[in-house]
């Protein structure tokens, strides 16, 4: 039996943060034990304004992985990808704990989808929110468009955005496949992101909660035979992303995920989309 | 006790089979189906026979029958704005008009003169704004409709045949047209315009309790087989009408809209089938609020609003100028969906 990887907070963190890990390393003990003299794990408060330069400060030898949790938008695809280059250079790992993405239940539907859906010609995602972030509707876009990538793949086209005080508009498309996704914000639960692609022959759905708890996914496809569940997994996408993580930096050799370069693609797409979003106040 | 009302029917295809016929057996004590008109005699001839009425092959002869009282308009969406006059003109009491009430806003409004002068009531077959879960959940939302800043209605449908086939025995159905072939911009337009004024115009009297009028249609998209999406800005709201239909079995029809603190999602049976109202969930910051199920649907709505209007016991729930207002709605997101598709999709 192999030693737990030493872990800690890269960077500053906030108290609420370094709490939220604490938590989550306690709860994989054989894999995971807090210790910032030796770490070779890290974790990076992606919604601190500065995450990008905290993460560049962690990437060292020695360093096996980093953890980004909930990157916000903000900093430019060009600095991500030199930041992945830098992590590249090292042989550190980045995984990216992206807010809706990282639930559980997507790989396995996203695996679903792909094997049982080869006809998609629409795709109808909505986000439900309390509020935005201080990166206001792009953060949650950004969250948004890695859910996109995550299950059906990258938007390759915005063919109509707009933004208003409580939500967003991106009508798009990927490939022939017209993709629709809205963000609605209000107080009343349930806080979650839908999302469906619907197929000549077959469909799926996808509801993700709010990560705060380890509340399952709704995860169905349907077909002619009807409509099959997938399974329950009561994990959070914390606990899940750090299971990942350390599986990758035990088992990559320093090959990187591709996280880091998907989010530089999704945050290049946000500030495309954002720079040019019809305001409708 | 009332006489039941005479009701002739003009056109029998799948709306009158499916939908009107097995309605009105349902309300045995209010309507007597006197006599059923289409052009083809073949299709006119079974579909009164299992009614118990006389076929006809023309609408004269319909406004002609003694025994008619309440016309029922069910035939292509051309003829509705001519018929509908006529009928005023003939002196019946009442007129059920299938939607779209017309397909241009000029024959709105000569409906509207039509009717207006004959002084009769008209009901558009609308079939949501009288269902009655949908109505409790308009009450339920009472304090916060103008506050709503999104709107949603996704009507995710299997093909009609589904449905039409657990409503009743069809005798005839119109021929599809033909799928898979690529469409031309032109085509796409005029195929999400029929979408706008077939599918999505159920849900747009809805829309409007939330958003009365619209500013433009920002984005519209056709997408095949029978679907679309479509954008709009209504003042400082968003409304977003997502419509598809396609064979895969499981419906999906909801309404959904969200205000700073409070939301509402509704969702409706398919149409054809007699599986009972809508039910709904309205959420506000003490809680959440199911308004369940009741044992009939909005096509008995509507049914019982022509008859409770027509006998003088009820006043109209809807103002025939909102009738009107609600067609020019729908007229108008046609039209612009249709253009924005044109000129590729945004406009």
């Amino acid at each position: 039996m192999t030693s737990p990887a030493g872990v800690t907070i890269a960077g500053p963190g906030g108290d609420d943060f370094a709490r939220s890990q604490h938590a989550v390393w306690a709860s994989l003990p054989v894999s995971l034990t807090q210790a910032p003299a030796k770490a070779r794990l890290a974790a990076v408060d992606g919604r601190s304004a500065d995450w990008l330069e905290t993460l560049e400060n962690a990437i060292r030898p020695g360093i096996a992985g980093v953890l980004v949790v909930r990157p916000a938008a903000g900093p430019s695809a060009p600095d991500i990808r030199a930041v992945a280059a830098a992590a590249a250079g090292t042989g550190t790992i980045i995984a990216v704990q992206a807010t809706w993405a990282a639930h559980p239940a997507v790989a396995p539907f996203a695996r679903a989808v792909a094997e049982r859906l080869s006809d998609i010609t629409l795709i109808d995602s909505l986000v439900q929110l309390d509020g935005t972030g201080h990166d206001g509707w792009a953060g949650v876009l950004l969250d948004h468009l890695t859910l996109l990538r995550a299950v059906i793949g990258p938007l390759e086209l915005a063919r109509f955005a707009a933004e208003h005080r409580h939500g967003y508009t991106v009508d798009g498309a990927i490939g022939a496949r017209a993709v629709a996704m809205s963000a609605v914000r209000s107080a009343t639960p349930p806080q979650a992101a839908r999302l469906a692609a619907y197929g000549a022959t077959a469909e799926a759905h996808l509801i993700v909660p709010s990560g705060s708890t380890a509340a399952p996914a709704t995860a169905s496809l349907v077909d002619s035979a009807g409509a099959a569940m997938q399974p329950t997994w009561y994990e959070t996408a914390s606990r899940a992303s750090w299971r990942r993580l350390h599986r990758a930096a035990a088992e990559r050799a320093g090959e990187p995920l591709p996280d880091l370069a998907d989010l530089a693609d999704d945050a290049e797409l946000v500030a495309a989309i954002t720079a040019n979003w019809k305001a409708r106040r | 006790m009332t006489t039941p009302l005479g009701v002739g029917i003009l056109g029998a295809g799948p709306v009158t089979q499916a939908i009107h016929l097995p309605t009105l057996a349902r309300l045995p004590g209010q309507f007597r189906v006197v006599t059923v008109m289409d052009i083809d005699a073949r299709v006119a001839e079974p579909v009164a026979a299992r009614a118990g009425a006389e076929p006809a092959q023309s609408m004269q002869a319909v406004l002609d029958h003694p025994g008619v009282d309440v016309v029922a308009v069910c035939s292509p969406h051309q003829f509705h704005a001519e018929q509908v006059a006529a009928i005023c003109a003939a002196g019946k009491r009442g007129i059920l008009c299938e939607k779209p009430l017309a397909t241009t806003q000029a024959e709105a409004e000569e409906i509207h003169k039509a009717v207006t002068a004959a002084g009769i009531p008209l009901v558009v077959g609308a079939m949501h704004a009288y269902d009655p879960g949908w109505l409790a959940a308009l009450d339920a939302c009472a304090g916060w409709l103008g506050d709503a800043h999104t709107i949603r209605s996704t009507i995710v449908l299997p093909f009609n045949d589904r449905f039409e086939d657990w409503a009743t025995e069809i005798a005839s159905r119109p021929a599809l047209p033909p799928q898979g072939a690529v469409l031309s911009a032109e085509e796409r337009a005029g195929r999400i315009r029929g979408l706008v004024l077939g599918l999505t115009i159920h849900d747009l009297p809805l829309v409007r309790a939330f958003a009365p009028a619209f500013d433009r249609v920002d984005h519209a998209e056709f997408v095949a087989p029978f679907g679309g999406v479509i954008s709009l800005t209504a003042g400082q709201r968003r409304v977003e009408l997502i419509a598809f239909m396609r064979p895969v079995w499981q419906p999906d029809w909801r309404l959904e809209a969200w205000a700073a603190d409070a939301s509402l999602s509704v969702s409706f049976t398919p149409s054809y089938v007699h599986a009972g109202s809508a039910s709904a969930i309205v959420r506000d910051r003490q809680g959440e609020r199911h308004i369940t199920a009741l044992p009939y649907n909005g096509y008995e709505g509507e049914w019982r609003e022509l008859h409770d209007l027509v006998n003088g016991t009820a006043a109209a729930r809807y103002p025939l100028s909102e009738t009107v207002a609600d067609l020019r709605f729908a007229t108008d997101v046609a039209d612009q969906a249709a253009s924005a598709v044109l000129h590729g999709g945004a406009r």
